[in-house]
C-alpha cells in the first residue's frame, strides 16, 4: 500500500516561513533591549549610590554589566539570564501571593461559609431530594443580557431561594448586632466620657461633661476633672487640699462620684470643722492613665489652685507610666464621639490589639521608665513644695500587697521611690511602707471587698481610704491652720 | 455616500480554545482557532493570531472595529471561583493559590489585554466592549448559523460563569435563556470525571472515552445513577458532589469515586482494561439518556419543531446521532464548533441579531449560514507555488479536469492522501480542506493510520466522507451531516454479521476484524460518524468523491483530520508539508499542486518532533 521513502536528493532543513500578509511585529532587536535592560540596571544602581548603599550599587551595577556584556556576547546567555530572571520572578510572585492570599482564605472563607450554614444556604446544590420535581432553574430575567453587554459581570436579579437566604442571613446579622448592642448598653456601655487633647498633659476629661454610666454620674468640672466647680482663687476660710493621681483616685464608672474618697475627705474634714468658721476644700486633680508627667504638666499650666497641702496619690504602677496622648490611650476624642455600645468596644478592642502589636515594655526600658517617673514625682514634689504646699505622697498598695506582701516588683518600685525622694531638701510626708490598709484596718475589711480588681478600690475601698486619709491629715499643721507658711528649708520626712 | 458595515470582533480566550472571529453587518467573515496559529493543541492564550488574521482577513483599516465581543463575562467568573471555595473552606487552598494569582495577573485584565493589542496593531481601539454570557454565546452560535427560523437551544457544557446547561428558544433574531442548571452539576463536569477516571485528558481526551464505549459494556450504570448523578424525567440532575474533587481540589474524581469503580483512575498511557472500556460506555449511556431527556423537554417547553445544540456536550456525536433519529425533533442542527471557540462566533452574532435588533439574513438557497464551516485562511496558488519552488521540493500542477481524478486514482490505489485546499475549517473537525484521505473499504486502513499515519491509539476509529446523496445506502437513517456530528449504524446488509467478540479479546485485534464492505469506518459497534458531502458546501471533495465512486462503485471514504497526535489541524501548506513527511501519508495535494512522496528530499529533523507536543 506504501511505497518506501525516497532518499535521494538533497537533505533539507525547514525554516520559517511568512504565510500571512502582515506578520508579528517584529521583537525588538536583541542587542537593542539588552542594552535598554543594562542600562536600567546602571540606573538603579546609581540610584542606590545616591541613596547611600554603596555596597548594593556596586553590586547591581556589576550585575548589570556581567550580564548585559554576557548576552551582547552570545544570545544563549542572554536567554539564560532570561529565563532566570523568569523563574526569579515567578518564584517571588508565587511566595507573594501565597503569603497575601493564605490569610485571607483561612480566615474569611471559613467565616463565609459558616454564615451559609447557619443561613441554610446550599451555594453549590449539594442537596438533593427525591422531593424535588426539577433542578431546572428559571432564568428569570431574559432581558438582563441586553442591559448587561457593557458589563464583564451578570446583571441577573438574585432568584428567589437566594435572595430568602440572603435576607435570613442579613436579618440574622442585624438581630445579632442589635441584641449584642442591646447587652452591651446594659452592660453599662454605649455611654463614654470624652476627653479633649493637651500638649502639656497629654489629655484631660472634656470639660462640663454629664455621663450617667454603670448607674452612676461622672460630672466633669470646668477644669476637665470628676469634682464640685471650684474657684480658681482659693475662698476665704478655706483650706484647700489638691490632691494629683490618676484613675485610682479618679474612681472609675463603677464608684459613685460622692464615694471617691476625695470627696469623702472633704466632707469628712468639714465634719470635724463644724463648730469652726473653717472649711476644707479637697480638689480631685485626676484623669485615668496619668502618671507623673501628666500631673506635673498639669500643675504647671493651671497651677496649683492656691492649695495649702497637696496629696500626690498613686499606685506603683504609675511610676513608669511616661507623658501619653489621647492616641495612645483608649479613650474618646471629645470631637469623635461613639454612637454605638458595638462601636465603643470595638474601639477599645482595636486599642488593645494595637498594644498588643506594639507588645511590652522590655525589663530594661521598664526600669529606664520607672527612674524617669521616680525623678518625675522628685520634680513634682520639689514644685509644690516650692509653691509653699505641705506635701504627702501617697502611695495607694495594690490588692496583693494588702493581702500580702505584695508583687517583687511592688516592692522595688517603692525601694526606689522612697531612694529617690530622700534627697528632697523639705519635710513631706510619704506613706505605705505599713500597708496602712492591711495594718490600721484588717479587722474590718479585706483586700476582696475593698477592690474592684488587682489596683483599683471599690466603693468600700473608698470609704476606708477616706477614713484613713482623714486620719492622717488631720494631724497637719496646715489643716489646722488653714494659710501657708513660710516655706520650711532643708529636712525630710519619712513615715 | 454609502454608510460603512458594521464590524464585530468576537473573541473567545483564557480557557481552552481560544478563537477569534470577524462578522460584517451579520455575515460571518472570518473566523479560526488561535491553536491553528501557534501550533498548540487547544490554545488558551489571547487568540492574537486569530485576531490579527480575521482583521487582516476582513481588510479591517484603523478605527473600523465598531465592537468587540468577549465570549463571557470575566468577573462572573472570578466571583464564582471565589464563592466556590467559600463553600469548601478551609479545604482548597491549593487550588485557591492556584487559581486567583491568575485571574488577578492576567484573566481579569484580559479586556484590556484585547484593546491594547488592537491598539499595538494598528488597528485602533474598538468603538465598543462587550460581553456576552458563555451560554448566551453557545446558544447564538448554534442558533443565528442554522437554518431554522425558530428553535429551542439546547447549550450542555462543563461550565460557564456559572451555567452549565441552558435551554433558550431562538425566533427570529430574537434568542431567550428560559432555563438553566448551574454549576457545579454539569454534564460536561460529569463526563470529564470520567475521561480523567478512564486516564484520559480532561477538555481533550472527552471524544477518546466516546470512542472507548462502543468496546465496554454498560455494567456501570445502575452504579452511576445511584451514586454519581440524580436525573429527574425532564433531564434536570444533580450530581453527587461527595465523588467529586473538583470544587476546590485539583483533581475530578475523589477516592470515594474511585471505590465505586473498583480501584484508583487509570493512569495516563497505561494499558485500557475491561473496567474502562465498561466505565466508557456506561458513561455514554448515562449521558445519552440525560441528553434525550433534555430535549424531550425542550420539546414541551418551547414548542418548537427544531432542536439546534452547542457546547462542547454537542460534539458527543453519538448523542447527537441518537437524538436525531428519536425523532423528538423535525430536524437538529448542530454548531460544528460547538465547543468554546464557537463561543467566539455565538457573541458577535448575539450582539449583532438580540442587543442590535437586527435581521437574519435569508439562506438564499445556502442549507445554513455557516458556509460549510469554511471560515479560516485559505492561501493563494501562487504563494504556494513559490514555497514549494523555494524549497525545491517536487511537485506537479494539476488541471481542473485531471485534480479530482488524481487524486480519486491515489485513494483507489489505496494510498493515503493529505488534502490541504480552501479555507480552513472553523471548529475541531476536518471537513475535507485539511483532511487525510483513506479508503475505507480497505481492512488494513484503520491500523495503518492510527500507528503509522496519526501516532494514535489502535482502538479509535476513522469517520467516513460520503456524498450525501448516496449516504442512504450506507448508513440506516442519517443522511445529512455535513459537519461530521452525528453517529448513525452502518447499513445491515453492508454488515459481515462478526459476532462481538469475548470481552477478553486484544483491542488491536477487535479493532482489525472486519465488520463490513467499509471496515476503515465501521466501528466495533456497526457505528460510524458520518460527513455528508453535498455540492452546495464543498463541490471539490463532491468531485473527488464522485470521481472515486466512478472508479470503485463507492462514494465512500475515509476521512481524518491533517495532523498527528496531539498536533493541532495543519494550517498553512508548510503545516501540511511538515506533518506530510512526518508520517505515512503518501501523496500530498496542495491545491492545485500534487506531491508524491517518493519523489520529495529526504526528510531530516534535529530531533524527535514528537517531543514537541504535549500528549493529549
Amino acid at each position: 500500500m506504501h511505497d518506501e521513502e525516497n532518499t535521494s536528493g538533497k537533505p533539507h532543513s525547514p525554516s520559517p516561513i511568512e504565510w500571512f500578509s502582515t506578520p508579528p511585529k517584529a521583537a525588538i532587536d536583541h542587542r537593542v533591549s539588552t542594552l535598554i535592560k543594562t542600562s536600567i540596571g546602571l540606573g538603579v544602581a546609581a540610584i542606590l549610590w545616591s541613596l547611600g548603599w554603596q555596597a548594593l550599587a556596586y553590586f547591581g551595577g556589576g550585575l548589570a554589566i556581567f550580564i548585559g556584556g554576557a548576552s551582547l556576547i552570545s544570545t544563549r546567555f542572554s536567554i539564560i539570564f532570561e529565563h532566570a530572571a523568569a523563574g526569579l520572578g515567578k518564584s517571588i510572585g508565587i511566595t507573594l501571593s501565597t503569603l497575601t492570599l493564605t490569610p485571607l482564605y483561612v480566615l474569611l472563607f471559613p467565616i463565609i461559609r459558616f454564615f451559609d450554614v447557619i443561613a441554610g444556604r446550599d451555594p453549590m446544590g449539594y442537596r438533593r431530594s427525591p422531593m424535588i420535581f426539577s433542578y431546572w432553574r428559571s432564568v428569570d430575567d431574559p432581558q438582563r443580557v441586553k442591559r448587561g453587554v457593557k458589563r464583564s459581570f451578570m446583571t441577573e436579579r438574585i432568584d428567589q431561594r437566594e435572595r430568602g437566604g440572603l435576607i435570613s442571613l442579613l436579618l440574622l446579622i442585624t438581630f445579632a448586632l442589635f441584641a449584642a448592642e442591646i447587652f452591651l448598653r446594659l452592660m453599662g456601655f454605649g455611654h463614654v466620657v470624652l476627653y479633649q487633647q493637651n500638649p502639656h498633659y497629654g489629655y484631660i476629661p472634656a470639660p462640663q461633661q454629664h455621663v450617667i454610666r454603670r448607674g452612676h454620674e461622672i460630672s466633669i468640672n470646668q477644669w476637665g476633672m470628676r469634682a464640685p466647680e471650684f474657684a480658681a482663687k482659693k475662698p476665704a476660710n478655706v483650706t484647700r487640699i489638691i490632691m494629683l493621681g490618676d484613675s485610682t483616685l479618679w474612681g472609675g464608672s463603677y464608684t459613685s462620684q460622692e464615694r471617691i474618697y476625695a470627696r469623702q475627705l472633704e466632707t469628712q474634714l468639714n465634719q470635724r470643722l463644724a463648730d469652726t468658721s473653717k472649711r476644707v476644700e479637697v480638689l480631685n486633680i485626676s484623669a485615668n492613665g496619668w502618671g507623673p508627667a501628666h500631673k506635673l504638666g498639669y500643675l504647671n499650666v493651671h497651677g496649683d489652685f492656691g492649695a495649702d497641702i497637696a496629696v500626690i496619690a498613686f499606685p506603683f504602677a504609675d511610676l513608669h507610666r511616661p507623658l501619653s496622648h489621647l492616641s495612645m490611650t483608649p479613650f474618646y476624642p471629645a470631637q469623635n464621639p461613639p454612637h454605638l455600645a458595638l462601636q465603643e468596644v470595638l474601639y477599645h478592642l482595636s486599642w488593645r490589639w494595637r498594644g498588643q502589636l506594639i507588645g511590652k515594655y522590655t525589663r530594661e526600658e521598664r526600669e529606664a521608665l520607672l527612674q524617669d517617673g521616680v525623678e518625675a514625682y522628685r520634680r513634682l514634689a520639689q514644685a509644690l513644695h516650692d509653691r509653699g504646699l505641705e506635701v504627702w505622697l501617697e502611695m495607694l498598695p495594690s490588692r496583693q500587697a494588702v493581702e500580702s506582701e505584695g508583687s517583687e516588683r511592688e516592692r522595688r518600685y517603692l525601694s526606689a521611690i522612697k531612694e529617690g525622694l530622700k534627697s528632697l531638701p523639705f519635710t513631706y510626708h510619704f506613706s505605705f511602707a505599713d500597708h496602712p490598709l492591711r495594718t490600721a484596718y484588717q479587722e474590718r475589711y479585706n483586700a476582696q471587698t475593698i477592690y474592684h480588681d488587682s489596683g483599683h478600690l471599690n466603693a468600700l475601698g473608698h470609704d476606708a481610704y477616706a477614713e484613713y486619709l482623714v486620719e492622717r491629715l488631720s494631724h497637719s499643721a496646715r489643716f489646722s491652720l488653714g494659710e501657708r507658711p513660710s516655706v520650711p528649708q532643708g529636712g525630710g520626712e519619712h513615715e | 455616500m454609502s454608510k460603512r458595515p458594521f464590524n464585530i470582533l468576537g473573541v473567545s480566550a483564557l480557557y481552552h480554545d481560544s478563537a477569534a472571529c470577524l462578522i460584517r453587518d451579520g455575515e460571518i467573515i472570518a473566523a479560526a482557532q488561535e491553536e491553528r496559529f501557534s501550533r498548540k493543541k487547544g490554545d488558551s492564550g489571547l487568540p492574537v493570531h486569530a485576531m490579527r488574521w480575521c482583521l487582516n482577513e476582513g481588510e479591517i483599516k484603523r478605527g473600523e472595529i465598531d465592537l468587540v465581543v468577549f465570549f463571557e463575562k470575566p468577573l462572573t467568573k472570578f466571583l464564582r471561583l471565589l464563592r466556590t471555595h467559600t463553600a469548601v473552606a478551609p479545604r482548597g487552598l491549593k487550588s485557591f493559590l492556584m487559581g486567583v494569582p491568575i485571574w488577578l495577573k492576567e484573566k481579569a485584565w484580559s479586556p484590556m489585554a484585547i484593546e491594547r493589542f488592537l491598539e499595538r496593531e494598528g488597528f485602533g481601539r474598538p468603538a465598543a466592549f462587550e460581553f456576552c454570557e458563555h451560554h448566551l454565546s453557545h446558544a447564538a452560535s448554534a442558533f443565528y448559523p442554522s437554518p431554522f427560523e425558530e428553535a429551542a437551544v439546547l447549550t450542555i457544557d462543563g461550565v460557564g460563569e456559572w451555567t452549565s446547561t441552558a435551554l433558550s428558544v431562538g425566533e427570529g433574531h430574537d434568542l431567550r435563556m428560559i432555563f438553566e442548571q448551574r454549576f457545579p452539576h454539569s454534564l460536561g463536569m460529569l463526563y470529564s470525571a470520567f475521561t480523567y477516571f478512564t486516564g484520559f485528558k480532561v477538555n481533550s481526551g472527552e471524544y477518546k472515552l466516546m470512542g472507548l464505549a462502543p468496546y465496554g459494556e454498560p455494567r456501570y450504570v445502575d452504579t452511576i445513577y445511584e451514586h454519581i448523578v440524580d436525573v429527574r424525567e425532564d433531564g434536570s440532575f444533580r450530581l453527587n458532589l461527595d465523588c467529586f474533587g473538583y470544587l476546590g481540589g485539583l483533581k475530578m474524581t475523589n477516592d470515594k469515586f474511585a471505590e465505586l469503580f473498583g480501584g484508583p483512575a487509570r493512569a495516563s498511557e497505561s494499558e485500557l482494561t475491561r473496567r474502562e472500556m465498561d466505565i466508557a460506555r456506561s458513561i455514554q449511556v448515562v449521558t445519552e439518556e440525560i441528553i434525550l431527556k433534555m430535549a424531550r423537554y425542550a420539546r414541551a417547553v418551547s414548542g418548537k419543531p427544531y432542536l439546534v445544540l452547542a457546547g462542547g456536550c454537542a460534539l458527543n456525536c453519538v448523542a447527537n446521532g441518537k437524538l436525531k433519529r428519536s425523532g423528538l425533533f423535525d430536524d437538529i442542527w448542530i454548531q460544528p464548533a460547538a465547543g468554546d471557540a464557537g463561543g467566539a462566533l455565538g457573541a458577535a452574532l448575539y450582539s449583532w441579531h438580540a442587543v442590535r435588533d437586527q435581521p437574519r439574513s435569508p439562506l438564499n438557497g445556502q442549507p445554513d449560514r455557516m458556509k460549510g464551516a469554511f471560515l479560516g485562511p485559505s492561501f493563494p496558488e501562487a504563494q504556494i507555488q513559490q514555497y514549494l519552488d523555494d524549497r525545491g521540493y517536487v511537485y506537479r500542477r494539476l488541471t481542473d479536469e485531471e485534480w479530482a481524478d488524481y487524486i480519486a486514482e491515489r485513494i483507489a490505489a489505496n494510498k493515503v492522501v493529505g488534502l490541504f485546499r480552501g479555507r480552513m475549517e472553523f471548529g475541531p473537525r476536518a471537513l475535507c480542506a485539511r483532511s487525510i484521505l483513506a479508503d475505507a473499504r480497505s481492512p488494513e486502513t484503520q491500523s495503518f493510520l492510527n500507528l503509522a499515519t496519526k501516532f494514535r491509539e489502535s482502538f479509535r476509529p476513522f469517520a467516513p466522507v460520503v456524498l450525501q446523496e448516496d449516504a442512504h445506502e450506507y448508513f440506516e437513517e442519517i443522511f445529512d451531516s455535513p459537519y461530521m456530528l452525528l453517529v448513525d449504524q452502518v447499513k445491515e446488509e453492508r454488515l459481515h454479521g462478526a459476532e462481538r467478540p469475548s470481552p477478553d479479546t486484544d483491542l488491536k485485534t477487535w479493532v482489525n476484524i472486519p465488520r463490513s464492505d467499509v471496515p476503515a469506518i465501521t466501528h466495533v459497534d456497526n457505528s460510524a460518524r458520518i460527513q455528508t458531502i453535498d455540492r452546495a458546501r464543498n463541490p471539490k471533495m463532491h468531485d473527488i468523491l464522485t470521481a472515486f465512486k466512478e472508479k470503485t462503485g463507492y462514494g465512500i471514504m475515509v476521512n481524518t483530520s491533517f495532523n498527528v497526535r496531539s498536533e493541532p489541524i495543519v494550517c498553512t501548506p508548510e503545516d501540511a508539508y511538515v506533518c506530510f513527511m512526518r508520517t505515512g501519508m503518501d501523496t500530498l495535494v496542495l491545491e492545485r499542486f500534487v506531491l508524491e512522496k517518493t519523489e520529495q528530499p529526504p526528510w531530516t529533523e534535529g530531533d524527535d518532533w514528537r517531543d514537541r507536543y504535549e500528549l493529549d
